[in-house]
């Protein structure tokens, strides 16, 4: 029964696989290999790219810096060269700094130029960039994940938040509407989870403060945890490694009453579909 | 507010002007920015205050004001600004000048610890060169 479930569930895309440096490694967190499972299971091809260097992290914000475009481009350029019907990212940074490397490729002539130029091969900016969460919307649909979800998980009240990352520009990224987004309330109710609305969850976090200013982002991370807290959250979720370190780390100055569990968006898909143990026999019975 | 004493030179405002290529005379001071910011109470001065200065010409006052280290490019005043003239990427533009100029920014790493990948890759491109 279930064997035959996955084969009518395929949506019949083959992406390319972005790991990009964190998510590759921090495999304790356990995102990655989730989110293949999770993928998998909903018929979703994924292949890794032969070759990927880091995005850089950051998108340069002044207009007259080229270099830092170079590594996404060899990405998305890679992507087109592999046959592959788009790239997909699972962290938020890797996500905004690819999508908007390649929107630039198709807007400024300028910068297309100095980067052909440099790399001595033309990229013509039509490689499409996915979020994972993306992919559950658009390519699987939440009837589909609604189908597939064994364990319902009720009672349980999850905050999700976004984060700055994929949320704006909004004009460029255009996953999510910047200043209310529902994307991800909108998967955790198609798995019978309550969520729950709370202030600040479009805010930053306090980013790569965590490094040298931690009082920075300690505050930034407080204030939105304790605000989930307040609105009744038990669990707090987001698809962003670095939103997940900091509004952890964040929590060690903090009361035990008022600490959260942070988990990535991909815990309680898992969870829904049957754990773990119960994806890991689902997979080999599909292979 | 100290009163000016000097305002950009015509070389400083050029190289300010092909790096973020905006107008800033076209800020009316609406406060979007500032109201949204999720990071003012570790600002001297407020994202606002940062494009009124650089209208004014007083770019002095803001290479020395240490928003520019706090600013950690969220977009969220970019996203909401009327005008179009994305704060963040003006203080990008500053932050940049000194970056070029000198060769060190005005932070310091703390340690590595178990911090991700991407947050150390980050500042060490938005804040040191």
């Amino acid at each position: 029964m279930d064997v035959f479930k996955i084969l009518i569930t395929g949506v019949g895309i083959m992406l390319g696989y972005y790991p990009g440096c964190t998510v590759r490694a921090h495999q304790n967190d356990k995102f990655e290999q989730e989110s293949l499972k999770i993928l998998e299971l909903l018929g979703v091809s994924v292949e890794e790219l032969s070759e990927w260097e880091c995005c850089g992290a950051i998108y340069p914000l002044t207009s007259d810096e080229y270099m830092p475009l170079l590594s996404s481009v060899r990405a998305l350029k890679k992507t087109e060269e592999e046959n592959k019907d788009g790239l997909l990212t699972l962290c938020s940074a890797c996500y905004h700094v690819l999508k908007r490397v390649n929107n630039r490729m198709n807007q400024d002539e300028e910068a297309k130029k100095r980067v052909e130029n440099y790399l001595e091969e033309e990229y013509e900016g039509t490689t499409k960039v996915y979020h994972l969460i993306e992919v559950l919307r658009d390519h699987v649909g939440y009837d589909q994940l609604k189908e597939q979800v064994i364990k319902p998980l009720e009672g349980e009240k999850i905050a999700s938040y976004y984060g700055c990352l994929f949320l704006r520009p909004e004009s460029e990224l255009g996953l999510l509407d910047a200043e209310n987004p529902t994307l991800m309330d909108e998967i955790l109710e198609s798995l019978g989870a309550e969520t729950v609305n709370y202030p600040y969850r479009t805010d930053c976090c306090g980013a790569y403060h965590v490094s040298q200013q931690e009082d920075v982002s300690n505050n930034a991370s407080q204030k939105i945890i304790l605000a989930a807290k307040k609105a009744g959250a038990t669990e707090l979720v987001t698809a962003c490694p670095l939103c997940k370190h900091n509004l952890e780390y964040c929590q060690k100055d903090l009361q035990e009453d008022e600490k959260i569990t942070i988990n990535y968006i991909t815990n309680p898909i898992i969870r829904a579909l049957g754990g773990n143990e119960q994806l890991k026999d689902l997979t080999n019975l599909a292979n | 507010m100290r009163f000016p004493t000097k305002t950009a030179s015509n070389n400083e405002r050029e190289e300010f002007n092909d790096i973020v290529q905006k107008n800033v005379k076209d800020c009316y001071q609406c406060l979007k920015c500032s109201s949204g910011c999720p990071l003012t109470a570790h600002m001297d001065y407020y994202p606002h205050q940062v494009m009124l200065l650089a209208k004014m010409g007083l770019f002095d006052q803001i290479f020395e004001s240490k928003t520019l280290w706090v600013c950690a490019s969220c977009l969220a005043c970019s996203s909401r600004c009327p005008r179009d003239l994305e704060p963040a990427k003006i203080m990008e533009g500053f932050r940049t000048m000194i970056l070029r100029d000198r060769d060190q920014g005005n932070v310091e790493i703390l340690d590595t610890r178990k911090v991700p990948r991407q947050a150390l890759i980050a500042s060490m491109r938005k804040f040191r060169r």
